[in-house]
Protein backbone atom coordinates (compact mmCIF):
# COMPACT_ATOMS: atom_id res chain seq x y z
CA UNK A 1 0.00 0.00 0.00
CA UNK A 2 1.31 3.37 -1.03
CA UNK A 3 2.24 5.79 2.12
CA UNK A 4 2.37 9.54 1.68
CA UNK A 5 6.19 8.59 1.84
CA UNK A 6 6.04 6.68 -1.11
CA UNK A 7 4.79 10.01 -3.11
CA UNK A 8 8.26 11.17 -1.81
CA UNK A 9 10.63 8.01 -3.02
CA UNK A 10 8.76 7.58 -6.14
CA UNK A 11 10.36 10.25 -7.83
CA UNK A 12 13.57 9.40 -6.55
CA UNK A 13 13.20 5.54 -8.22
CA UNK A 14 14.94 6.20 -11.46
CA UNK A 15 17.96 8.07 -9.88
CA UNK A 16 18.38 5.59 -7.34
CA UNK A 17 18.21 2.82 -10.52
CA UNK A 18 20.92 4.78 -12.95
CA UNK A 19 22.94 4.91 -9.70
CA UNK A 20 23.04 8.44 -9.34
CA UNK A 21 21.90 9.38 -6.08
CA UNK A 22 24.16 10.64 -3.09
CA UNK A 23 25.12 8.43 -0.28
CA UNK A 24 22.32 9.99 2.54
CA UNK A 25 19.37 9.56 0.02
CA UNK A 26 20.70 6.30 -1.78
CA UNK A 27 20.36 4.96 1.89
CA UNK A 28 17.09 6.59 2.44
CA UNK A 29 15.40 4.91 -0.64
CA UNK A 30 16.89 1.73 -0.16
CA UNK A 31 15.63 1.72 3.10
CA UNK A 32 12.20 2.41 1.89
CA UNK A 33 12.36 0.17 -0.62
CA UNK A 34 12.85 -3.02 1.80
CA UNK A 35 9.57 -2.11 3.58
CA UNK A 36 7.53 -1.18 0.76
CA UNK A 37 5.69 -3.72 -1.63
CA UNK A 38 4.31 -0.89 -3.56
CA UNK A 39 7.41 0.40 -4.43
CA UNK A 40 9.72 -2.69 -5.09
CA UNK A 41 7.41 -3.40 -7.26
CA UNK A 42 7.37 0.39 -9.41
CA UNK A 43 11.18 -0.24 -9.12
CA UNK A 44 10.96 -3.09 -10.80
CA UNK A 45 8.42 -1.41 -13.76
CA UNK A 46 10.95 1.12 -14.00
CA UNK A 47 14.10 -1.00 -14.21
CA UNK A 48 11.97 -2.66 -16.84
CA UNK A 49 11.69 -0.25 -18.70
CA UNK A 50 14.66 1.51 -18.93
CA UNK A 51 16.02 -2.15 -19.82
CA UNK A 52 13.48 -1.97 -22.53
CA UNK A 53 14.21 1.48 -23.93
CA UNK A 54 18.28 0.71 -23.95
CA UNK A 55 17.36 -2.29 -26.06
CA UNK A 56 15.57 -0.78 -28.73
CA UNK A 57 17.52 2.61 -28.97
CA UNK A 58 20.19 2.72 -31.96
CA UNK A 59 23.62 3.40 -31.15
CA UNK A 60 25.01 5.33 -33.34
CA UNK A 61 28.68 4.60 -34.64
CA UNK A 62 30.96 7.01 -33.37
CA UNK A 63 34.22 5.77 -35.34
CA UNK A 64 35.90 8.75 -36.51
CA UNK A 65 33.76 11.08 -35.75
CA UNK A 66 36.28 13.13 -34.05
CA UNK A 67 38.78 12.87 -36.78
CA UNK A 68 36.17 14.25 -39.13
CA UNK A 69 34.76 17.32 -37.02
CA UNK A 70 38.65 18.44 -37.10
CA UNK A 71 39.13 17.93 -40.67
CA UNK A 72 35.74 19.78 -41.80
CA UNK A 73 36.93 22.84 -39.29
CA UNK A 74 40.26 22.86 -40.71
CA UNK A 75 38.52 23.57 -44.19
CA UNK A 76 36.25 26.32 -43.26
CA UNK A 77 37.77 29.56 -44.83
CA UNK A 78 38.39 32.34 -41.67
CA UNK A 79 37.20 35.71 -42.71
CA UNK A 80 39.55 38.19 -45.06
CA UNK A 81 40.44 40.16 -41.47
CA UNK A 82 41.19 37.29 -39.67
CA UNK A 83 43.51 35.83 -42.68
CA UNK A 84 45.13 39.41 -42.94
CA UNK A 85 46.28 39.49 -39.15
CA UNK A 86 47.73 35.89 -38.96
CA UNK A 87 49.65 36.75 -42.13
CA UNK A 88 51.14 40.18 -40.82
CA UNK A 89 51.45 37.60 -37.12
CA UNK A 90 53.34 35.21 -38.85
CA UNK A 91 55.32 37.75 -40.64
CA UNK A 92 56.23 39.53 -37.54
CA UNK A 93 57.35 36.99 -35.84
CA UNK A 94 59.77 35.76 -38.15
CA UNK A 95 61.09 38.85 -39.21
CA UNK A 96 61.71 39.42 -35.46
CA UNK A 97 63.79 36.35 -35.28
CA UNK A 98 65.73 37.32 -38.44
CA UNK A 99 66.62 40.65 -37.51
CA UNK A 100 67.48 39.65 -33.81
CA UNK A 101 69.80 37.00 -35.07
CA UNK A 102 71.14 39.36 -37.95
CA UNK A 103 71.48 41.94 -35.99
CA UNK A 104 73.54 40.16 -33.18
CA UNK A 105 75.94 38.31 -35.95
CA UNK A 106 76.58 42.15 -37.84
CA UNK A 107 77.57 43.48 -34.64
CA UNK A 108 79.85 40.76 -33.53
CA UNK A 109 81.43 40.87 -36.72
CA UNK A 110 81.94 44.59 -36.93
CA UNK A 111 82.98 44.55 -33.27
CA UNK A 112 85.64 42.03 -34.21
CA UNK A 113 86.91 44.10 -37.42
CA UNK A 114 87.41 47.30 -35.59
CA UNK A 115 88.35 45.93 -32.11
CA UNK A 116 90.62 42.82 -33.53
CA UNK A 117 91.77 43.24 -37.10
CA UNK A 118 94.44 46.31 -36.23
CA UNK A 119 96.13 44.60 -33.92
CA UNK A 120 95.95 41.52 -35.64
CA UNK A 121 99.21 42.13 -37.67
CA UNK A 122 101.16 42.84 -34.60
CA UNK A 123 101.07 39.11 -33.59
CA UNK A 124 100.57 37.79 -37.07
CA UNK A 125 104.27 37.85 -38.84
CA UNK A 126 106.30 41.09 -36.77
CA UNK A 127 106.84 39.29 -33.88
CA UNK A 128 108.81 41.11 -31.12
CA UNK A 129 112.26 42.40 -32.83
CA UNK A 130 115.81 41.29 -32.16
CA UNK A 131 118.12 43.83 -30.38
CA UNK A 132 121.15 42.56 -32.35
CA UNK A 133 122.63 43.39 -35.26
CA UNK A 134 123.79 40.06 -37.07
CA UNK A 135 126.48 39.63 -39.39
CA UNK A 136 126.59 36.29 -41.98
CA UNK A 137 130.00 35.50 -43.08
CA UNK A 138 131.71 38.79 -42.35
CA UNK A 139 134.90 38.01 -43.70
CA UNK A 140 133.91 40.21 -46.43
CA UNK A 141 131.86 43.16 -45.09
CA UNK A 142 133.92 46.02 -43.64
CA UNK A 143 133.53 45.61 -40.23
CA UNK A 144 132.45 48.80 -37.68
CA UNK A 145 132.75 49.52 -34.45
CA UNK A 146 129.38 47.98 -33.45
CA UNK A 147 128.74 44.81 -35.04
CA UNK A 148 128.13 41.64 -33.25
CA UNK A 149 128.97 38.39 -35.21
CA UNK A 150 126.90 35.48 -35.31
CA UNK A 151 127.98 32.70 -37.76
CA UNK A 152 125.86 30.03 -39.89
CA UNK A 153 123.20 31.99 -39.69
CA UNK A 154 120.37 31.69 -42.41
CA UNK A 155 117.81 34.46 -43.11
CA UNK A 156 118.12 36.06 -40.05
CA UNK A 157 115.76 38.45 -38.88
CA UNK A 158 117.58 42.06 -37.89
CA UNK A 159 116.75 45.33 -36.14
CA UNK A 160 118.41 48.07 -35.44
CA UNK A 161 119.10 48.96 -31.87
CA UNK A 162 116.74 51.62 -30.67
CA UNK A 163 114.08 51.29 -28.76
CA UNK A 164 111.61 52.11 -32.09
CA UNK A 165 112.68 49.95 -34.97
CA UNK A 166 113.97 51.79 -37.97
CA UNK A 167 114.57 49.26 -39.74
CA UNK A 168 113.32 45.67 -40.04
CA UNK A 169 114.95 43.10 -42.26
CA UNK A 170 112.95 40.29 -42.26
CA UNK A 171 114.17 37.47 -44.38
CA UNK A 172 117.15 37.56 -46.54
CA UNK A 173 118.17 35.44 -49.30
CA UNK A 174 121.06 34.94 -51.89
CA UNK A 175 123.58 32.59 -52.97
CA UNK A 176 126.71 34.77 -51.85
CA UNK A 177 128.03 33.79 -48.84
CA UNK A 178 129.66 36.73 -48.01
CA UNK A 179 126.73 39.05 -47.96
CA UNK A 180 126.64 40.89 -44.49
CA UNK A 181 123.75 42.87 -42.26
CA UNK A 182 124.65 44.98 -39.54
CA UNK A 183 123.00 48.46 -38.33
CA UNK A 184 125.12 51.34 -35.81
CA UNK A 185 123.00 51.95 -32.57
CA UNK A 186 123.53 55.74 -32.67
CA UNK A 187 122.06 56.23 -35.80
CA UNK A 188 119.63 53.14 -36.04
CA UNK A 189 121.08 52.60 -39.70
CA UNK A 190 121.25 49.06 -41.09
CA UNK A 191 123.36 48.70 -43.40
CA UNK A 192 123.02 45.28 -46.39
CA UNK A 193 126.54 44.66 -47.62
CA UNK A 194 126.33 43.21 -50.98
CA UNK A 195 130.07 42.02 -52.16
CA UNK A 196 130.62 41.39 -55.47
CA UNK A 197 130.74 37.95 -56.85
CA UNK A 198 133.32 35.96 -57.00
CA UNK B 1 62.47 47.22 -28.28
CA UNK B 2 63.73 46.46 -31.94
CA UNK B 3 64.92 50.20 -32.49
CA UNK B 4 68.03 50.07 -29.88
CA UNK B 5 69.77 46.99 -31.63
CA UNK B 6 68.71 48.31 -35.31
CA UNK B 7 70.64 51.31 -34.56
CA UNK B 8 73.35 49.77 -32.62
CA UNK B 9 73.90 47.43 -35.61
CA UNK B 10 73.68 50.72 -37.85
CA UNK B 11 76.69 51.96 -35.86
CA UNK B 12 78.35 49.29 -36.34
CA UNK B 13 78.13 48.68 -40.02
CA UNK B 14 79.31 52.39 -40.41
CA UNK B 15 81.79 52.31 -38.43
CA UNK B 16 83.25 48.86 -39.74
CA UNK B 17 82.73 50.25 -43.31
CA UNK B 18 84.70 53.62 -42.51
CA UNK B 19 87.18 51.24 -40.69
CA UNK B 20 87.61 49.25 -44.21
CA UNK B 21 87.63 52.53 -46.61
CA UNK B 22 90.43 53.86 -44.60
CA UNK B 23 92.43 50.42 -44.29
CA UNK B 24 92.20 49.65 -48.01
CA UNK B 25 92.56 53.46 -49.28
CA UNK B 26 95.92 53.42 -51.67
CA UNK B 27 98.97 55.42 -50.27
CA UNK B 28 101.66 56.79 -52.06
CA UNK B 29 105.31 55.59 -51.57
CA UNK B 30 108.36 57.87 -52.69
CA UNK B 31 111.30 56.43 -53.11
CA UNK B 32 115.02 57.99 -53.27
CA UNK B 33 118.07 56.19 -54.39
CA UNK B 34 121.05 58.05 -53.96
CA UNK B 35 124.47 55.86 -54.93
CA UNK B 36 127.54 57.10 -53.00
CA UNK B 37 131.35 56.36 -53.88
CA UNK B 38 132.53 55.90 -50.65
CA UNK B 39 137.14 56.38 -50.17
CA UNK B 40 139.32 56.84 -47.83
CA UNK B 41 141.05 59.44 -49.99
CA UNK B 42 140.28 62.37 -47.28
CA UNK B 43 137.80 64.88 -48.96
CA UNK B 44 135.22 64.95 -47.00
CA UNK B 45 131.47 64.74 -47.38
CA UNK B 46 129.69 65.87 -50.68
CA UNK B 47 127.06 68.63 -49.13
CA UNK B 48 124.69 67.00 -51.42
CA UNK B 49 124.84 64.29 -49.38
CA UNK B 50 124.20 66.66 -45.88
CA UNK B 51 121.02 64.89 -44.76
CA UNK B 52 122.34 61.28 -44.72
CA UNK B 53 126.19 62.26 -43.45
CA UNK B 54 125.48 61.19 -40.26
CA UNK B 55 123.90 57.82 -41.18
CA UNK B 56 126.92 57.44 -43.24
CA UNK B 57 129.67 58.11 -40.77
CA UNK B 58 127.83 55.92 -38.19
CA UNK B 59 128.46 53.01 -40.22
CA UNK B 60 131.16 53.48 -42.11
CA UNK B 61 134.62 54.75 -41.50
CA UNK B 62 135.36 56.42 -45.18
CA UNK B 63 137.11 59.95 -45.04
CA UNK B 64 135.63 61.08 -48.71
CA UNK B 65 131.86 60.55 -49.64
CA UNK B 66 130.82 61.73 -53.15
CA UNK B 67 126.78 61.27 -54.28
CA UNK B 68 127.26 60.03 -57.90
CA UNK B 69 123.33 59.78 -58.87
CA UNK B 70 120.37 60.66 -57.08
CA UNK B 71 117.34 58.92 -58.49
CA UNK B 72 113.67 59.41 -57.74
CA UNK B 73 111.02 56.96 -58.17
CA UNK B 74 107.04 56.76 -57.23
CA UNK B 75 104.41 54.07 -56.32
CA UNK B 76 101.59 53.19 -54.27
CA UNK B 77 101.45 50.97 -51.67
CA UNK B 78 101.38 47.33 -52.68
CA UNK B 79 101.39 49.00 -56.51
CA UNK B 80 104.08 48.36 -59.74
CA UNK B 81 107.57 47.63 -58.75
CA UNK B 82 110.17 50.34 -59.18
CA UNK B 83 114.06 49.85 -60.79
CA UNK B 84 116.84 51.38 -60.54
CA UNK B 85 120.16 51.20 -62.10
CA UNK B 86 122.82 50.92 -59.40
CA UNK B 87 126.73 51.61 -60.26
CA UNK B 88 129.27 48.73 -61.44
CA UNK B 89 126.25 47.50 -63.19
CA UNK B 90 123.63 46.57 -60.73
CA UNK B 91 119.94 46.83 -60.73
CA UNK B 92 118.15 47.69 -57.95
CA UNK B 93 114.41 45.99 -58.21
CA UNK B 94 111.94 47.76 -55.22
CA UNK B 95 108.61 45.60 -55.16
CA UNK B 96 106.44 47.35 -52.11
CA UNK B 97 104.11 45.75 -50.09
CA UNK B 98 102.40 48.23 -47.92
CA UNK B 99 102.26 49.94 -44.88
CA UNK B 100 102.57 47.49 -41.86
CA UNK B 101 102.59 48.67 -38.48
CA UNK B 102 103.52 51.99 -38.94
CA UNK B 103 106.50 51.32 -41.49
CA UNK B 104 106.92 50.85 -44.73
CA UNK B 105 107.17 47.27 -46.14
CA UNK B 106 108.96 46.42 -49.33
CA UNK B 107 110.74 43.84 -51.25
CA UNK B 108 114.41 44.73 -52.44
CA UNK B 109 115.81 42.68 -55.05
CA UNK B 110 119.29 43.19 -56.43
CA UNK B 111 120.66 42.42 -59.40
CA UNK B 112 124.01 42.01 -61.75
CA UNK B 113 122.65 41.28 -64.99
CA UNK B 114 120.16 39.05 -65.14
CA UNK B 115 122.01 37.38 -61.66
CA UNK B 116 120.03 37.44 -58.71
CA UNK B 117 122.40 38.32 -56.11
CA UNK B 118 120.29 39.33 -53.00
CA UNK B 119 116.20 39.68 -52.56
CA UNK B 120 115.18 41.23 -49.15
CA UNK B 121 111.71 41.96 -47.37
CA UNK B 122 112.43 45.32 -45.49
CA UNK B 123 110.65 47.61 -43.02
CA UNK B 124 111.60 50.98 -42.76
CA UNK B 125 109.86 54.21 -41.11
CA UNK B 126 108.83 56.74 -42.59
CA UNK B 127 111.58 58.51 -44.28
CA UNK B 128 113.56 55.79 -43.51
CA UNK B 129 117.03 54.88 -45.43
CA UNK B 130 118.59 51.63 -45.48
CA UNK B 131 121.89 51.54 -46.84
CA UNK B 132 123.58 49.04 -49.53
CA UNK B 133 127.01 48.87 -49.65
CA UNK B 134 129.27 47.19 -52.63
CA UNK B 135 130.57 46.73 -54.85
CA UNK B 136 134.10 47.46 -54.10
CA UNK B 137 135.47 50.61 -56.09
CA UNK B 138 139.32 51.19 -56.25
CA UNK B 139 139.99 52.10 -52.97
CA UNK B 140 136.43 52.51 -51.73
CA UNK B 141 132.78 51.07 -52.10
CA UNK B 142 129.57 51.93 -53.80
CA UNK B 143 126.97 52.81 -51.04
CA UNK B 144 123.49 53.17 -52.19
CA UNK B 145 121.31 54.78 -49.49
CA UNK B 146 117.49 53.58 -50.22
CA UNK B 147 115.13 56.41 -48.50
CA UNK B 148 111.18 55.44 -48.61
CA UNK B 149 108.60 57.90 -47.34
CA UNK B 150 105.00 57.27 -47.49
CA UNK B 151 102.40 61.00 -47.00
CA UNK B 152 100.19 58.90 -45.38
CA UNK B 153 102.61 58.45 -42.58
CA UNK B 154 103.84 62.02 -42.60
CA UNK B 155 101.68 62.93 -39.86
CA UNK B 156 103.86 60.64 -37.29
CA UNK B 157 106.75 62.44 -36.03
CA UNK B 158 110.21 61.58 -38.09
CA UNK B 159 112.35 59.89 -35.87
CA UNK B 160 114.87 62.39 -33.99
CA UNK B 161 118.25 60.66 -35.09
CA UNK B 162 116.60 61.54 -38.55
CA UNK B 163 115.40 64.59 -38.00
CA UNK B 164 118.02 66.17 -35.96
CA UNK B 165 121.52 63.62 -35.91
CA UNK B 166 123.56 63.44 -33.29
CA UNK B 167 126.89 64.29 -34.24
CA UNK B 168 128.69 61.44 -33.02
CA UNK B 169 132.45 60.53 -33.87
CA UNK B 170 132.62 57.35 -35.83
CA UNK B 171 133.66 54.62 -33.69
CA UNK B 172 137.88 54.98 -33.59
CA UNK B 173 137.73 50.95 -34.17
CA UNK B 174 135.87 50.47 -37.07
CA UNK B 175 138.45 49.76 -39.46
CA UNK B 176 138.34 51.44 -43.08
CA UNK B 177 138.04 49.62 -46.23
CA UNK B 178 141.63 49.98 -48.05
CA UNK B 179 141.04 47.59 -50.99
Amino acid sequence: MATAQCNEIAPMLGAYEDGEMGGTEQREVARHLAGCASCTTEMAATSALGAQLRATAIQPDLTGFTSTVLERIADLTPPLHVRISRYFESVREQLSTAFAFGAAGLAVAALTAVLIAPYASRFIGHGSPTQVAIVVSPDAAPAPAAVEFVENEVSPAIVTPAMEPRTVIASLDSHIPSVAVWSAPESATSVLWVPDQR
Amino acid sequence: MIRCPLSLAILMILASASWAAAKGRPCAIALRVSSVLAANTNRGTDARLTPISHQLESVFSYTTYRLLSSQQGHTSCAGKPVLFTLPGGRLLHIEPRGIEGGMISMRLSIFHGKTLMVATDVKLNNQGVLMVGGPRYRKGAVITAIRAESPELAAQPAPAALAQPPRAAAPAAAPALTH
